[in-house]
């Protein structure tokens, strides 16, 4: 057929409403998202504060070590004091489903409640893991007591928040527990702060400190294992 | 296929919520009746596997209502639901799609569609916080539908929505019900009675009537009496019957009552309804 009769044919004739369209369509098959796709999927829903948050602390720790670098052994209680705030807002944002009254609505979608909370948790995990270690051999390198224990004083006051604030969570509904979970990281950034200079080296206070730690890590991971098993939080109407 | 609720018991401390309720649901549309209380959303969260049962199982088609395999066949629209304040309509329902597993070019076409028919097209990116009970409530349903779900729990669906929304609405669920199974409660008595096959009430967790809507108004057929009378008979009547309904007429009253016989001289017999027989079962219950 010639080619402009062929055009002439498909401007006079107007084409047929297609049949059946939307049953065809329903019947086929389409690739569905994988958890991992899910997970990444979710990186884009995580709030601008928390990215925010985490570089600003990173960005405290270089700053002390190229500024003052002798003086980083005094000043490893800044970053302690730091990052309960950082442990505030993951928490804040892992909890969002409750805060906003999404969980419902989450639960019964099929990459449900727990998986979102799982997947909110990896991605901020894998962040703060990156933050923590980061401004620990930044510092590390610069104190004398080294990387681990650099490590330790300032994954301490992050997991006690990171416990406070989940189990705040788990027992406050709404904004309330927001405002609550801000006001116990508070008090961990200042429990850390008062005693200031020269506080790494006293006697015993290591103790305390890996006490404290064992306790957050023990509170945190029981607040896990509700988040991620726990079903009954829908309490009759 | 068959969603399968077998003896199914949810008890919170003292109080029992569900208690043993039994039901075999297949395409068509069902609709839950019942007071506040009476069990209706818990009986739909354990049927979307939100919420574990205390006893019983439920399943469809074999499938366990607690594995993800069931949830891709579900769309539910809970009694109240948030939304994260930076939302817009189509962030909200691109969320959702990626929460049920479709992917981002699959959801665009989806959302696009369902926006449409919801008659949310011009607010899609509009921040859901403007917006008013209705929409918000349209957006609950378009989000239910994101997976073209073969079993659809809707609470309280028409709630917030003007007539003409609801009778839309009610179109879409009729239609829809040909090929899925859709459970829908809801306090609009007239909702239930134009698109349900299948009527359920619920009173105190139990499951106190299953069947057509001739089969569950059979129970007050012939039984429903309008009548005119005085003040003073109005109160003594008022003690006597269920009333359905009163209004003022000059110095008498109308009435329109449950009884087993004629309850005076010039009452008349009417036909029943499904509102007589909500009214008859739950007056004097918080509505």
């Amino acid at each position: 057929m010639k080619l402009n009769l062929k055009s002439e044919i498909k401007t006079a004739l107007e084409p047929p409403e297609p049949k059946g369209r939307a049953s065809f369509l329903a019947v086929i098959p389409y690739p569905k998202l994988t958890y991992s796709k899910f997970v990444f999927s979710q990186i884009g829903y995580i709030r601008k504060r928390v990215w925010f948050v985490s570089a600003a602390v990173v960005f405290a720790a270089v700053r002390i070590v190229c500024a003052i670098p002798e003086e980083a052994k005094f000043l490893v209680w800044l970053i302690a004091a730091l990052v309960p705030f950082l442990a505030m807002l993951t928490t804040v944002e892992i909890s969002r489903s409750k805060i906003y009254g999404m969980s419902e609505i989450e639960a019964g979608c099929r990459f449900s409640l727990p998986q979102v909370t799982g997947a909110r948790m990896i991605i901020l995990g894998i962040c703060n893991f990156a933050v923590i270690i980061t401004v620990s051999i930044l510092l590390g390198n610069h104190v004398p007591f080294g990387v681990a224990r650099s490590a330790l004083y300032i994954f301490t006051p992050y997991i006690v928040a990171s416990g406070i604030s989940f189990m705040i969570f788990s027992k406050v509904k709404g904004q309330e527990a927001a405002y609550l979970s801000a006001a116990a990281a508070l008090a961990v950034s200042l429990a850390g702060v008062i005693p200031i200079r020269g506080i790494y080296e006293k006697p015993l206070v290591n103790l305390y400190i890996i006490a404290a730690c064992l306790g957050g890590t023990l509170m945190a991971a029981a607040q896990t294992k509700k988040l991620l098993f726990g079903k009954d939080s829908y309490l009759w109407n | 296929m068959e969603l399968k609720i077998d003896r199914v018991t949810k008890k919170y401390d003292k109080k029992i919520a569900c208690d043993r309720i039994s039901l075999t649901l297949e395409k068509g549309v069902y609709g839950l009746l019942g007071a506040n209380g009476a069990g209706k959303t818990t009986l739909m969260r354990m049927i979307c596997g939100i919420l574990d049962p205390s006893s019983g199982s439920l399943s469809c088609d074999g499938i366990d209502v607690s594995q993800e395999e069931y949830r891709e066949l579900l769309g539910y629209l809970p009694q109240d639901f948030g939304y994260y304040p930076e939302f817009t309509a189509q962030d909200f329902m691109m969320y959702i799609a990626a929460l049920k597993g479709i992917p981002k070019s699959k959801a665009k076409v989806k959302t696009a569609e369902l926006l449409e028919m919801v008659s949310l097209k011009n607010e899609a990116k509009k921040k859901i916080k403007t917006f008013s009970g209705g929409m918000k409530q349209r957006l609950g349903i378009a989000q239910a539908l994101l997976n073209d779900p073969k079993i659809l729990v809707l609470d309280e669906p028409t709630a917030g929505l003007d007539p003409k929304e609801r009778i839309k609405f009610r179109n879409i669920i009729s239609r829809m019900g040909a090929d899925r199974i859709i459970l829908l409660s809801t306090h609009i008595v007239s909702d239930i009675e134009h698109i349900a096959n299948t009527i359920l009430i619920m009173k105190d967790g139990q499951m106190i009537h299953e069947g057509s809507l001739e089969d569950i108004i059979a129970v007050i057929r012939d039984k429903v009496w309008e009548c005119s009378v005085s003040c003073t008979e109005a109160d003594e009547y008022g003690e006597k019957y269920p009333i359905i309904n009163t209004r003022n007429e000059g110095d008498m009253v109308f009435l329109r009552l449950v009884s087993d016989e004629k309850p005076c001289e010039d009452a008349n017999n009417v036909e029943a309804t499904l509102e007589d027989l909500y009214l008859y079962y739950f007056s004097g219950e918080e509505a």
